[in-house]
Order: C-alpha cells, then sequence, then structure tokens
C-alpha cells in the first residue's frame, strides 16, 4: 500500500471518529392528561328547604304581604372541559295558582378561578327547565355558602283571584348540562 | 502530490481537532408521565393538589468542557410544545445532585444555581453554570426533578406533551 493510500485511510478514520461530538442540546418529555368534570350543588349542605309565607293583613283593604326575598342558599359547581361552554337550568315540580316563584341567580363571587357563568337574570319558574346561568367554562367557583352564585327568591301574586288558602312543597331542580 | 496530501491531512485533522473539543451536553434519564390526576369530587373545588414532583433522580445531565483556561459553561432550560402543551401548567426544574468530576482533583472546577427550583419558560433560561479550571472535564450526571404546577380545571381538558430542552452555552 503506498503512503498515499496510509494518508487517505487516516483522513477517513480522523472524520469517521470525529462526527457527532460536541451535542449542545439534549431533551426529555413531561406529559400529562386531564380529565372531563361537571358536578355541582346547592349549598348550605344542612339546610336546603325555605319557608316562604304569605302574610294576612290585619287592615281590611290591604293587600296580602308577600315575604322577603330568601338568599341563604348558594349554588357551586366545579366544570372542566376541551371547549365550549356549560349552562344551568331550574324548573319547579308544579306551578301555585295566581304565584309567581321567580328566581335570580347572582353573580358569581368568592375565591373560585376559570370562567364562571353569567346570570341570565330572573326567572319566572316554570315545570319547564329554563336557564338561570350561562356560559360557564373550565372553572370552580369555590365551596360553600359566599361561593358560587347566591340564589335569590322573590315570591308574587300574579292573579288575586287564583288565590286559594295553601301550604304547598314546591321542588326546585337544578341541572348543568353541555 | 505527497505534500499537498499531508498538508490536506494537518488541515483536516488540526479542523476536527477544534470541532472534537467542544463542549458538549448529554441529557438522560427518563421521560415523565404524570398519572392522571383523580378530579375533583367536592362541587366548588379544584384540584387537590395541583402540583406534582417527579422522582429525584428523573434527568441525568452530563457536561463536558474541553481544554480551557478557567471556563464556565451555563446549562439553560427551556420548554417546548410537543406538539401541544398548556401555559397554564407551568413546570419547573431543580438539580438535586451535583456531578461528579473527572478526572478528578479539579482544584478550581465548581457549580453555582440550580438546586432551588426555577420555572421553564418557552424561551432559554439559564438552570445551572458549571466552572472549569485547567484540562478537560466531565462533569457527570448532575441528577434533576421536575416540577408541574398550575394544574386545574380552568385548563381544558385533553392530554398536553412538553419537551424539556437542555442547551449548553459559553
Amino acid at each position: 500500500m503506498n503512503r498515499y493510500k496510509i494518508y487517505f485511510l487516516i483522513i477517513i478514520f480522523v472524520i469517521g471518529s470525529k462526527i457527532g461530538i460536541a451535542q449542545t442540546t439534549g431533551s426529555k418529555n413531561v406529559s400529562i392528561s386531564l380529565n372531563e368534570v361537571m358536578i355541582m350543588d346547592i349549598e348550605p349542605v344542612i339546610s336546603k328547604n325555605l319557608v316562604m309565607n304569605f302574610t294576612v293583613p290585619t287592615q281590611a283593604g290591604n293587600p296580602i304581604a308577600i315575604p322577603a326575598n330568601n338568599t341563604a342558599l348558594w349554588l357551586n359547581y366545579t366544570s372542566a372541559l376541551a371547549s365550549g361552554s356549560r349552562h344551568i337550568t331550574a324548573r319547579i315540580s308544579a306551578t301555585i295558582p295566581g304565584v309567581d316563584i321567580k328566581l335570580t341567580a347572582g353573580a358569581a363571587t368568592g375565591i373560585g378561578a376559570g370562567t364562571r357563568g353569567v346570570s341570565t337574570g330572573q326567572k319566572i319558574l316554570t315545570t319547564t327547565n329554563q336557564t338561570i346561568i350561562s356560559g360557564i367554562g373550565g372553572a370552580f367557583t369555590g365551596n360553600g355558602s359566599s361561593n358560587g352564585h347566591q340564589l335569590i327568591y322573590t315570591l308574587g301574586i300574579n292573579n288575586y283571584t287564583q288565590l286559594i288558602k295553601t301550604n304547598t312543597s314546591i321542588t326546585v331542580t337544578y341541572t348543568i348540562s353541555n | 502530490m505527497k505534500r499537498i496530501f499531508f498538508i490536506l491531512l494537518i488541515f483536516i485533522i488540526s479542523v476536527l481537532s477544534t470541532h472534537a473539543f467542544a463542549q458538549s451536553i448529554t441529557v438522560l434519564g427518563s421521560d415523565w408521565n404524570v398519572p392522571t390526576p383523580a378530579v375533583p369530587t367536592e362541587a366548588g373545588s379544584d384540584y387537590n393538589p395541583n402540583l406534582f414532583e417527579s422522582i429525584a433522580d428523573l434527568i441525568s445531565i452530563s457536561v463536558y468542557i474541553p481544554t480551557s483556561w478557567f471556563d464556565s459553561k451555563t446549562v439553560n432550560v427551556k420548554w417546548e410544545g410537543n406538539p401541544n402543551w398548556n401555559a397554564g401548567l407551568k413546570l419547573h426544574v431543580k438539580k438535586t445532585k451535583n456531578p461528579s468530576v473527572t478526572p478528578g482533583g479539579c482544584l478550581f472546577c465548581g457549580f453555582s444555581g440550580g438546586s432551588d427550583y426555577i420555572e421553564v419558560l418557552n424561551s432559554n433560561k439559564r438552570f445551572f453554570e458549571v466552572n472549569n479550571g485547567i484540562a478537560a472535564h466531565t462533569f457527570a450526571n448532575a441528577e434533576v426533578q421536575v416540577k408541574i404546577s398550575g394544574v386545574s380545571v380552568a385548563v381544558p381538558t385533553g392530554s398536553y406533551n412538553a419537551k424539556l430542552v437542555f442547551t449548553i452555552t459559553d
């Protein structure tokens, strides 16, 4: 083998042994998956039963006294979703002749975060679902009273001629959905 | 002809020697697949806990510094979506064990930074420095722990993957 071939082999050896050195970067991966959540409840847990009595007047000619608004209950929820939004509806189990049962969901307040929903204002409840909060994205309201949406119940008389003496229990059903 | 070959040989060796003796970094260890967090069960609540840590030696970083005169190199870190990451999920790294130095007995070798968690951004950020003395040294197996925070229902659901990229610079 002549010297030129030897030199050529040396060149090839040096090139081959040095390719790939001087790596200036390296990496590792981190992965995580987050699942959907959709839960809601009414606080406080201890008592969700409300008593709202009309008071008969003592002076003839005066109207029946409408009970004060009830603001004891709060609506809490946790929502996790990929995109879009959710809403909350309310309905009652039965109507009372001559009486309006109105519900207003207050604005979101408390320690929650994320895309909490927006109240749709006062609704006169019926036996059909009506949206009371809309636009719920990924969010949590915080747990317990003073967190989430305060529920404001208001009673009214829509027709005196239909009023009868009664002691009626009405169930309000809330539903969170896509 | 033989003179040309000899000159060419010397030239190639000198160029490749410079290239061969450049600083380098080696990143070993494991990827981290965070176990899917249990979703909140109480209405109104967020994830609790909302941060997770890897094992202390998830990643091992080794740095080679060529023959130098009191040279120092910086190990930087950043994240890249691979393919998707959510900026609400925060990544953090810290060095849990310093590298060993070879050959040993390096009087002026040392390291600084990285002992506390730093938040990783999506642009290069200083993680720790390696200080070399005289002659080439390998700073082997600095152990790195990773933390993820900001796990929340406010982050859109789905699967996320980020690449932690470590880069050595002057």
